[in-house]
């Protein structure tokens, strides 16, 4: 923007086409990165009217599906990458991560027993939850699973837990 | 994340004292502090302070179901107290509200 000073965040975001991607991340598989992101979505929320519940649920959710990325794909193996993109509009926050897991199958995720609590398999189910959409897609040729979830912005009402 | 243990012996009750988030790097941290304080030969209470956690993850939920278990295998209590709204909408969203003695 020469000459104009930085941008109102949230203009650029009302100008934006739908679906035009604001930001595009390379991470390592290093848990030590999970913060950045939470702190990256703090600050892409910053001009949007997301209020501090909607922006701890987006939060929480990309958490869960980049930790399942570094536990389950990357076995903590933090010299492999995998990526972020968020794509803001005024109607609609979606977030994609993008890796690479050659085994994966979406169906093969068990859903959890709320009744007989276990450590572990609470992730997708709270992404499930908390998002409006959420899609797993692979292509097996390459091995690399793509998770988008979006969550309706303009929505006030109660919108989670369709899946 | 910071962790504070106070203890009271008269009481047998440990507090964990938590400040920061509740992630899957955070967890194992809390995982060793716990377990190290683990009085294994008489009835405790262990409480866990959330007043100044403001985001707990899956895997932060996990290590506390592990925790339970644990400390329940030890004829111990665990209690969580405080929870901020943020913590506790997650507790909640996975009906582990039911699981915990929150108060």
């Amino acid at each position: 923007m020469p000459g104009s000073g930085e941008p109102d965040v949230k203009h650029v975001i009302a100008a934006a086409p739908d679906k035009t991607t604001l930001v595009d991340l390379e991470l390592s598989g290093n848990p030590r990165c999970l913060a950045l992101v939470r702190r990256l979505l703090e600050a892409s929320a910053h001009s949007l009217p997301l209020g501090q519940t909607l922006l701890n649920d987006i939060k929480i959710a990309v958490t869960e599906a980049c930790t399942n990325v570094i536990k389950h794909a990357f076995k903590y193996d933090a010299s492999r990458r995998f990526g972020v993109s968020l794509r803001i509009s005024p109607a609609r926050y979606q977030i994609n991560v993008v890796y690479e897991d050659a085994g994966f199958d979406p169906a093969a995720i068990p859903l959890p027993d709320l009744n007989n609590v276990r450590e572990g398999g609470l992730g997708v189910y709270i992404i499930r939850n908390i998002m409006d959409d959420v899609v797993y897609s692979t292509d097996p040729p390459t091995g690399t699973v793509t998770l988008s979830m979006v969550k309706l912005l303009k929505t006030t009402s109660a919108t989670g837990g369709q899946m | 994340m910071k962790i504070e243990c106070q203890t009271d012996n008269a009481n047998h009750r440990k507090t964990f004292v938590l400040d920061g988030e509740l992630d899957v790097h955070q967890a194992k941290t809390l995982k060793a502090t716990v377990m190290e304080a683990l009085e294994p030969d008489d009835v405790w209470t262990y409480v866990i302070d959330m007043a100044r956690v403001g985001y707990i993850d899956s895997s932060g939920l996990g290590m506390l179901v592990y925790l339970k278990k644990e400390i329940l295998r030890n004829q111990g209590r665990l209690m969580i107290e405080k929870p901020t709204d943020a913590v506790l909408n997650v507790f909640r969203l996975t009906k582990l509200n039911e699981f915990f003695e929150l108060s």
